[in-house]
C-alpha cells in the first residue's frame, strides 16, 4: 500500500502556528505578488472565495467578512515543510517528498489504519500542522483517498474494491494526472466519471491518450504504474556542474556560473517535459583552503514542482545567499534538480494558470531559438538583482523560525 | 547577526555552527597546513535540541517566571514532541496569546501557574481557547 500525506491548508496552517489568535478566524494567503489568493482556511472556503481568486475581485467580500490576509512567507513555509517531512521520515523509511506540503510513502507490511491514525496525531503534535493521510494500492488512488480524508477525520484507507465503489461519483477532473485538456477530450466522448473512463477499457485509454492514458488506467485499477520508471524515483536528478579554471571569490561570478547551470537544467527539464521538486546548488571551496568544514551546498524543496528557469533562478539566489562566504576561494559550482515528475502530474494550479501558460510560451520560444542558433543565444538575465525578483509582500508575517530577531515572543505575565 | 545566531545556528538546519576540537595541542607559530587532525566537532544544537523537527525557539517578555530562572529576553527551547506533565514549564496559548507558565495538576484539573505571586493561575479548560503549545526544555541567555 502507498500513503500520501498532505498538509491541510498548508500556508494558512503555517501562519496560524504562532498566532493562536487566528484560530477559527478566516485567513487567506496571497500569491508572490499579492495578486491572488493561493491558500484559504476552511472559514474562507466556506465563505465561497475560490482558489486563485484575484484579490481585486474579492476585496469587498474580504472586507465584509473580516478575512485576515497574509503575503506569502516562503521562508517560513519551507522551514515548517522541512519539519513536517522530517517528522514523516521518523515514521516511515521510504518517503518521497512530492511538493512543499505533500509526500508519498510506502506502508510497511503489517501496518493498519489505527497505526496511521496514531502517526498522524504524532506528526501534528510535533509540528503543529494539521495533516491528512490517504492510503491505497497506488499513488493515484492514494491521492483520491487523501482528498476524501481532508473532508473527514483525516485518515482514509482504501482497498482496490473500496476505490472502485467510489469511482461512479468521482469526476475525471479530480483525478491526479487528468488535466484540463484531457477532461475536455473525455467530455466530448461523454466520459465524466472515473467509472466511465474505466469502462472504456485499457486499449481505449492507450489508443486515445498514449502511455499516459495507459498508466492512468492501470493506476486507477490498482497496478502501480505512474511512477514505474526509475526516472521518477526520488533519486532521479539532473545535474549541471563545472570546475572553474581558477579560484573564484567574487559573488557575481558565482551567480552567473550558477545561472548558466540552472538555465541549462531548465532547458533539459522542458525538453523531457519534466518538473523538478527540489533544487540544490553547490559551491565547492577550493580543496586546499582552510574551509573544509563550511557548508558547500544548500537545497530547497520548491513550493510547487516547476521547470520554469525564472523560478529556479530566483531560488538559486536565495540558496547562494545561504552558503556564500566572501572569504572563501571557490573551485567549482553547480546545480542539481531532483524529485522529477512528468509535467502532466503537476498538482494543480496553485499560482495563476494563465501566468504560467504565458511563461511556458516564453521558454518555448527561448528553447527553440537556442536550438536553432546555438546555445545561450538567448538566456535569462543571469540572476537579476534583488529588486527584479523580490515580490510585493506588504502583509508578510515574520521569519518566526529562521531569524533570531524575529522568533515568536511569549509573555511571562 | 546577534550572538544567539552565531552560537546556535538554525533549527532544523543540517549543520549548526561547529566548533572544531583539535587533537593537536595549540602551538605558537605557523599552524600545520590544512589541519586534518580534527576528530570531532561540538555542535550546541546537539546539546539543546533533541528533536529538531519539533523544536522551536521563542523569546520571553515579562518577569512572571523569574522564580524558575527565566528572565525577560531569554530564549526558550520549546519541544513539541514531549507530552506535558505536572511540573513542566510550558508555552501555552491562552485566549489567543502565547504565554510561558508552569503546568500544575491540582486534583483533576490542570492549571497554568506563574512563578510570581502577583499573577493568578489559569485553569486549563480543555477547549481550544486554552491549550498547551509545547514543553520548555531549556533556556539560553548570553551575557556579552
Amino acid at each position: 500500500m502507498i500513503g500520501l500525506m498532505d498538509c491541510n491548508n498548508f500556508f494558512v496552517s503555517c501562519e496560524r502556528l504562532f498566532r493562536p489568535d487566528l484560530t477559527r478566524k478566516p485567513v487567506a494567503v496571497l500569491s508572490s505578488n499579492d495578486g491572488c489568493i493561493v491558500a484559504r482556511s476552511q472559514e474562507v472556503k466556506d465563505i465561497g472565495i475560490p482558489m486563485g481568486a484575484p484579490l481585486f475581485q474579492v476585496r469587498d467580500t474580504i472586507q465584509k467578512h473580516g478575512i485576515i490576509l497574509f503575503s506569502s512567507n516562503f521562508t517560513l513555509y519551507r522551514d515548517i515543510s522541512g519539519r513536517v517531512m522530517h517528522a514523516l521520515r521518523e515514521e516511515f523509511d521510504d518517503t518521497f517528498v512530492y511538493s512543499i506540503d505533500e509526500a508519498f510513502f510506502t506502508i510497511p507490511e503489517g501496518m493498519e489504519v489505527e497505526d496511521i491514525v496514531k502517526i498522524r496525531s504524532r506528526i501534528m503534535q510535533k509540528t503543529g500542522i494539521p495533516v491528512s493521510f490517504g492510503v491505497a494500492p497506488t499513488k493515484t488512488m492514494a491521492k483520491l483517498a487523501n482528498s476524501e480524508a481532508k473532508k473527514g477525520n483525516g485518515v482514509i484507507w482504501r482497498t482496490v474494491d473500496e476505490c472502485m465503489e467510489q469511482y461512479p461519483s468521482i469526476s475525471c477532473g479530480s483525478v491526479w494526472g487528468i488535466g484540463r485538456q484531457m477532461v475536455k477530450r473525455l467530455e466530448t466522448l461523454e466520459i465524466r466519471t472515473v467509472s466511465d473512463f474505466l469502462l472504456m477499457g485499457l486499449s481505449f485509454a492507450r489508443n486515445e491518450f498514449g502511455v499516459h492514458g495507459e498508466r492512468l488506467y492501470l493506476e486507477l485499477t490498482g497496478t502501480n504504474a505512474s511512477f514505474a520508471s526509475d526516472l521518477l524515483s526520488p533519486h532521479a536528478s539532473i545535474m549541471s556542474t563545472q570546475s572553474f579554471g581558477r579560484k573564484v571569490r567574487a559573488r557575481n561570478v558565482l551567480e552567473s556560473a550558477l545561472g548558466h547551470h540552472v538555465a541549462h537544467i531548465g532547458e533539459k527539464l522542458r525538453k523531457q517535459d519534466l518538473l523538478a521538486s527540489r533544487l540544490t546548488i553547490m559551491c565547492a571551496p577550493s580543496r586546499y583552503g582552510s574551509y573544509a568544514l563550511r557548508k558547500g551546498a544548500s537545497t530547497v524543496v520548491l513550493s510547487e514542482p516547476t521547470n520554469d528557469t525564472g523560478i529556479l533562478l530566483s531560488y538559486t539566489k536565495t540558496l547562494l545567499e545561504e552558503i556564500y562566504d566572501q572569504e572563501v576561494d571557490y573551485a567549482k559550482a553547480g546545480a542539481i534538480v531532483g524529485g522529477l515528475i512528468p509535467a502532466s502530474f503537476a498538482s494543480g494550479s496553485l499560482f495563476g494558470e494563465v501566468a504560467k501558460e504565458k511563461r511556458r510560451t516564453i521558454f518555448d520560444v527561448v528553447d527553440r531559438l537556442n536550438e536553432r542558433y546555438g546555445k545561450e543565444t538567448i538566456r535569462p538575465g543571469i540572476i537579476q538583482g534583488t529588486d527584479a525578483w523580490s515580490a510585493r509582500s506588504e502583509l508578510r508575517s515574520r521569519s518566526f523560525t529562521t531569524r533570531w530577531s524575529e522568533i515568536p515572543h511569549v509573555k511571562a505575565i | 547577526m546577534d550572538t544567539y545566531g552565531t552560537l546556535l545556528g538554525g533549527v532544523p538546519a543540517d549543520e549548526g555552527t561547529k566548533i572544531p576540537l583539535m587533537s593537536s595541542r595549540p602551538q605558537a607559530g605557523f599552524p600545520a597546513p590544512g589541519d586534518d587532525q580534527i576528530e570531532k566537532v561540538l555542535d550546541i544544537n546537539d546539546f539543546v535540541v533533541k528533536h529538531p523537527a519539533a523544536t522551536f525557539f521563542v523569546r520571553v517578555e515579562g518577569d512572571s517566571m523569574e522564580g524558575a530562572g527565566i528572565f525577560s529576553g531569554d530564549v526558550l527551547v520549546v519541544d513539541r514532541s514531549i507530552t506535558p506533565r505536572d511540573g513542566h514549564i510550558v508555552v501555552a496559548a491562552v485566549y489567543g496569546e502565547m504565554v510561558v507558565k508552569r503546568l500544575r495538576a491540582i486534583g483533576n484539573t490542570h492549571v497554568l501557574a506563574s512563578e510570581n505571586e502577583q499573577y493568578a493561575p489559569i485553569t486549563l479548560t480543555g477547549n481550544d481557547d486554552c491549550f498547551i503549545w509545547g514543553v520548555v526544555v531549556g533556556s539560553v541567555r548570553t551575557f556579552v
